[in-house]
């Protein structure tokens, strides 16, 4: 039996990286797929060279033998492949028929009309294909989110797909809803559809896959029938050589209790969480997306709703419970994406570095800044980080990613902060300011600052953090010091399996 | 050898270079705008329109910006924080009335003023708080107040407008001082108050909002909310103080339109003047999307305004036609704004 | 039992103005002998007849998450087509003021909808421009209409009702049908919903939203034109303050302001008749008329605000 789908040599460059570097995957018709590696790795780039988003720099993509050439999005969709992706695309207000259909209206028998009942027939007859009990007349916005993707699925099942790539799917569902949605990706390879599942769940892709496919750094570093590897196996596919560590650091002890959480909770998201952070230790907050490392900063700070817990903090040696305000005010946050929530990114640089310190610079009865002080900061600022800008009067948004965030760092160094929160300190950054930056922590740490690292790249948690917490589900699910830091042992722990090589 | 080739290829120089450089400082100072437009169509003015140079016409101009000016330094606060305020033109009228039916009951001026700066200040604040903490959205929440304080107004009043009022009010309010001659006028010609008034406020505000802790913070709010309020700053309250401004503008400007007009209508402030105050607050260089904005831009964007109404009226020019063109100029910066913006 | 407060709220939130309206009904009954009489019911569908037809046209507008403040002087312009007009056959008087209100909804739409430009302030401006145009060719003053006109708008259906009200109908039934029966009417509840997935998922964002300004036009010539033909005059009245009224209407009748849920019918048609019937109701009762614009203004405020909570607690799910 020839592949459903077949991917060859299939290479992509970006500037300064090759994405993708000849590789190869097929798929059959009623076979499951799973596709796996850390973020980064080329999954991504792959599924959209599937996709039409991105045309492939080398290779080609057959159909049933066939040669097909992607040139948009649509290109894909006519020859029968659909994504169903992590983010859904859906209207609230529409009934689930309307949002199947919304690209594709039946038309009726007046002009202009729709054919309801036909869309309504249709929608019902794809959801009954994949054993759904949901009403094509209900309003999308009454659905939880594991049936609104059963709604994407029958969608695409409606449209004639025989392809379908799931993205990602589980990350926001529960128990329940996995489980259905599992049945739902049996039942599609048992009509002989050819599915390819993406995940970082191994459990989840030995259960439902048949066979399996590891990219690593662009390049096809593993494949073949699940039933013949082992979890630990998957694991160091995915990792690499368990690199020697590079010169064996020392991980700091960390001193006194600087900041501690307890039973931090948040409906859905997050369920009791706790932790203390000591004066000057690194201590990385390490889980995949959707475990609840960026909403648990965020509701400690007071920027989304907290339903429960304490926060306690050591100010001047004296522990209390604080508000968030008071935290919040005596933190430094780097946030996830320094152009939303980071930067002033339509005004000048020593704008941005003072914004976090503005009192300091106000003068007198009337409270007017110093701007020549302020100006000064920001040189001084710009010389310590080695921000690569003409003059402190240049706009944030025409820097380079790398320097964008410096300037971020720099506006919270400004402040002299006991508690530094870092979430993905270094995305988008190029590899010298990445360095840097990393050079900069452990120098804060070393000084006393607190630090609290979240970031999805495991070389980076290796490298930084003194002590890591494993989030899981909404909860602190494990703990690792100092020589257990490894990167097997992290990604082993992520994907919920023992940590066999530590 | 061949690095120096690179390089003079590198610092090549556009032809349009010029026009580039001249349009990215003219985007750096966005209130040099409505200054060299002032400026332009005054020496235009002066030059076509008969009169319009006259010291007396001079002085009433400069008394006008009193009527519209406090309003605009309001609005400008709101935008610059990222808001708008479609409710001040109608809630000077709700102060105004009340202040004023007030004044001729008691015959004295202070309790009449302190009433129209408390229900300023009311308006301002059911605004700040609907949009500041209940999170709503601000074109809609003044929407609604400005119909609310146009009905209160005429219920108030009953639709009679309100007179009689204590001269000693009158006086200080729409007072000119200062009398001189010049050119052709030949009885001396004073200095109106409310000019005088309104650029008073201009300089301390413009200083308090382009100079002092406060107006950076409402600055910053405007430019990234979610930025400001990471980076320690009470975004609520910066927006709530912005609409409660306003609402004081507004009352300010009530007690200024009612002595200048002897009395207090249902519409003290017509709803063509709306467009005036948002069209001189955009032509100054504020934006829809807040942090941009200037006191002293919107200041000389309603000079602008101004000079081009007084200038209508001497030509005779109908104010109907007026309208059109009052209503095609906003549109016209609305579209610049979207241009600015990309 | 949260659950069901839940409920129960959500009801309220969503049918809170049809209580509310059989409310007020059943008062006025009752304080009022007169207010429940055929006279006064067909006064009532007289003086909805204008601000509905407008309104219906503003609903699609709003469903698409834009709004067009500029509807009453789209209606006075119309009417100001129909005086131009006037020597000429009522026929060629309603065509052409129904291509005129055509022609200014699709000039609306092209600002807002590929310009991109803001479309609560270009209308606001907008609102002032076309009024000022219309005042140029009315001097300001009243005009008569043609007499052919005047006759149709005295034209009377079932007795006492005048056939203006059912055209009035007419339009609120056929927006409605193009709303929830057409292609075009998903587009919009979809652009409303969520323009960037529309845009993404193949919706014609572009062209849906220029239709529905191009509709709204129209509605607002309708309504124009309708009181030009009921008065057999233009007053320069004609559409002042409509647009707020119009925006309270339809919001009362359970559209959103954020765009994406709403109906003409019976949404808007019961948020016009709420407004319509206080008004009315006062005046049976002899309440000076000057409290009736506070008490709109406060109704206005209530519904915005009833909206922004219902909105809040959408935008919070999902």
């Amino acid at each position: 039996m020839t592949a459903k789908l077949h991917m060859q040599g299939v290479t992509k460059v970006f500037p300064g990286v090759k994405a993708l570097d000849d590789v190869s995957i097929s798929v059959k018709s009623g076979e499951v797929l799973g596709l796996v590696g850390v973020n980064g790795a080329g999954k991504s780039t792959l599924m959209n060279v599937l996709g039409g988003i991105y045309r492939p720099d080398g290779g080609h993509i057959e159909i049933d033998g066939r040669r097909v050439d992607f040139a948009r999005p649509i290109d894909a969709d006519a020859a029968g492949i659909a994504f169903i992706h992590q983010e859904l695309l859906y209207f609230p207000s529409l009934t689930v028929a309307e949002n199947m259909f919304i690209s594709h209206l039946p038309t009726g028998k007046l002009p202009f009309s729709v054919d309801k009942r036909a869309a309504r027939a249709r929608a019902q007859a794809s959801l009954d294909q994949l054993g759904s009990g949901i009403r094509p007349t209900a309003r999308m916005e009454s659905l939880s989110v594991g049936e609104m993707q059963v709604v994407e699925i029958a969608r695409a099942v409606a449209m004639g797909a025989d392809i379908v790539i799931f993205d990602e799917p589980s990350s926001s569902l529960s128990i329940k809803e996995k489980e259905a949605l599992f049945n739902i990706v049996r039942k599609l390879k048992a009509e002989g559809k050819a599915v390819i599942y993406i995940s970082h769940f191994l459990d989840e892709i030995q259960e439902l896959c048949d066979r399996y496919v590891v990219l690593r750094n662009g390049q096809l570093v593993g494949s073949g029938d699940i039933a013949e590897v082992t979890h630990d196996q998957i694991v160091e596919m995915i990792v690499g050589q368990v690199v020697t560590e590079r010169a064996a650091r020392t991980r700091r002890k960390g001193g006194a209790p600087m900041l501690s959480l307890e039973g931090i909770r948040r409906e859905g998201i997050l369920d009791g969480a706790s932790l203390e952070l000591r004066e000057g230790e690194v201590l990385g907050l390490w889980g995949l997306m959707g475990s609840g490392r960026t909403e648990l900063i965020r509701s400690v700070l007071g920027l989304d709703p907290m339903d429960g817990g304490r926060i306690t903090l050591a100010i001047d040696g004296d522990s209390r419970e604080v508000s968030h305000d008071e935290l919040l005010e005596r933190t430094a946050y780097v946030t996830e994406s320094r152009r939303t929530d980071g930067l002033f990114l339509d005004e000048a640089i020593w704008k941005n570095i003072s914004s976090t310190t503005l009192a300091d610079y106000a003068r007198g009865r009337m409270r007017v800044l110093d701007k020549a002080a302020e100006a000064g900061t920001a040189r001084s600022m710009i010389d310590r980080l080695k921000i690569m800008t003409p003059d402190h009067h240049t706009q944030a948004a025409i820097l380079s990613g790398g320097n964008q965030q410096k300037v971020v760092f720099a506006k919270w160094l400004n402040r002299k902060p006991d508690i530094l929160i870092l979430d993905e300190p270094t995305r988008g950054v190029d590899v010298s300011s990445k360095g840097e930056i990393g050079e900069l922590v452990g120098a804060l740490a070393e000084a006393g600052t607190s630090v609290l690292l979240v970031t999805s790249e495991i070389e980076e948690m290796v490298a930084l953090a003194d002590r890591v917490l494993v989030l899981r589900d909404g909860m602190i699910a494990a703990e690792m010091l100092g020589e257990d830091i490894t990167e097997t042992a992290l990604m082993a722990a992520a994907l919920r399996t023992e940590a066999a090589h530590a | 050898m061949v690095g120096e080739m690179v390089d003079t290829s590198q610092t090549y120089v556009p032809r349009d270079s010029g026009v580039l450089k001249l349009w990215h400082w003219l985007r750096s100072h966005p209130a040099l705008l409505p200054v060299v437009l002032s400026v332009v169509m005054a020496l235009v003015f002066a030059l076509t329109v008969p009169n319009f140079a006259d010291l007396r016409n001079i002085m009433n101009i400069f008394g006008q910006l009193g009527f519209l000016g406090f309003l605009c330094i309001g609005m400008t606060y709101v935008m610059v924080a990222g808001g708008i305020d479609l409710s001040s033109y109608t809630v000077v009228s709700a102060a105004a009335v009340v202040g004023a039916t007030v004044m001729v009951a008691t015959d004295s001026t202070v309790p009449g003023c302190l009433l129209m700066l408390v229900i300023g200040l009311a308006f301002g604040t059911i605004n700040g708080i609907a949009i500041a903490y209940l999170r709503m959205v601000p074109f809609i929440v003044t929407l609604s107040t400005m119909v609310l304080a146009e009905g209160f107004a005429i219920w108030f009043t009953q639709a009679q407008s309100v007179y009689g009022l204590p001269y000693a009010f009158i006086d200080i309010f729409s007072a000119r001082i200062l009398p001189m001659t010049w050119g052709i006028s030949a009885r001396p010609v004073g200095i109106p108050v409310a000019g005088i008034a309104v650029l008073v406020a201009a300089l301390i505000l413009g200083f308090v909002l382009s100079r002092t802790l406060y107006g950076r913070r409402v600055y910053l709010t405007g430019a990234n909310e979610e930025t400001a309020r990471i980076s320690g700053i009470r975004v609520r309250r910066i927006k709530f103080s912005t609409y409660v401004l306003a609402g004081l503008m507004a009352a300010i400007t009530a007690m200024i339109l009612t002595a200048d007009l002897g009395t207090a209508t249902t519409a003290m402030v017509r709803d063509v003047r709306l467009m005036d105050i948002i069209a001189a607050t955009v032509i100054g260089g504020a934006s829809l999307k807040g942090g941009k904005g200037s006191i002293l831009g919107s200041m000389f964007g309603l000079l602008f305004l101004t000079m081009l109404s007084n200038a209508f009226n001497l030509l005779g020019v109908s104010p109907f036609i007026a309208m059109v063109i009052k209503g095609t100029v906003l549109v016209a910066v609305i579209g610049l704004d979207v241009l600015r913006a990309k | 039992m949260r659950e069901r407060l839940v409920q129960a709220r959500n009801l309220g939130l969503a049918y809170g103005f049809y209580f509310l309206l059989l409310a007020i009904v059943i008062v006025f009954t009752a304080i009022s002998n007169s207010f429940l009489t055929v006279s006064n019911w067909t006064q009532i569908a007289i003086a909805s007849t204008f601000l509905l037809s407008a309104a219906a046209g503003l609903t699609l507008v709003l469903i698409n998450g834009e709004i067009d403040l500029s509807i009453g002087s789209i209606a006075y312009v119309a009417a100001t087509v129909v005086f131009l007009t006037s020597d000429m056959p009522a026929t060629v008087s309603i065509v052409a003021a129904l291509l005129t209100g055509l022609a200014i909804g699709l000039f609306n739409g092209w600002l807002v909808a590929y310009l991109g430009m803001n479309s609560l302030l270009t209308t606001l401006g907008l609102m002032i421009a076309y009024r000022g145009v219309a005042l140029v060719f009315t001097e300001g003053t009243v005009k008569q209409t043609g007499e052919g006109l005047a006759l149709l708008g005295s034209v009377k259906l079932l007795g006492t009702i005048p056939a203006i009200f059912f055209v009035a109908l007419a339009i609120v039934l056929i927006f409605q049908w193009i709303l929830r029966g057409t292609r075009l009417g998903t587009y919009w509840l979809a652009i409303g919903n969520n323009e960037e997935s529309a845009r993404k998922i193949g919706v014609p964002v572009r062209r849906a939203k220029l239709a529905a300004y191009a509709l709204c036009g129209i509605s607002a010539a309708v309504s124009g034109t309708l009181l030009a033909a009921y008065l057999g005059e233009i007053t320069t009245f004609t559409g002042r303050g409509m647009e707020f009224q119009a925006v309270a209407a339809v919001v009362i009748g359970g559209a959103s302001l954020f765009g994406g849920r709403g109906n003409v019918f019976p949404g808007t048609l019961a948020g016009v008749l709420l407004l319509i019937v206080i008004n009315n109701g006062l005046g049976t009762r002899g309440v000076s008329p000057f409290v009736y614009p506070f008490v709109a203004g406060s109704l206005i405020f209530l519904a915005i605000y009833l909206d922004a909570i219902k909105n809040r607690d959408v935008r919070s799910v999902s």
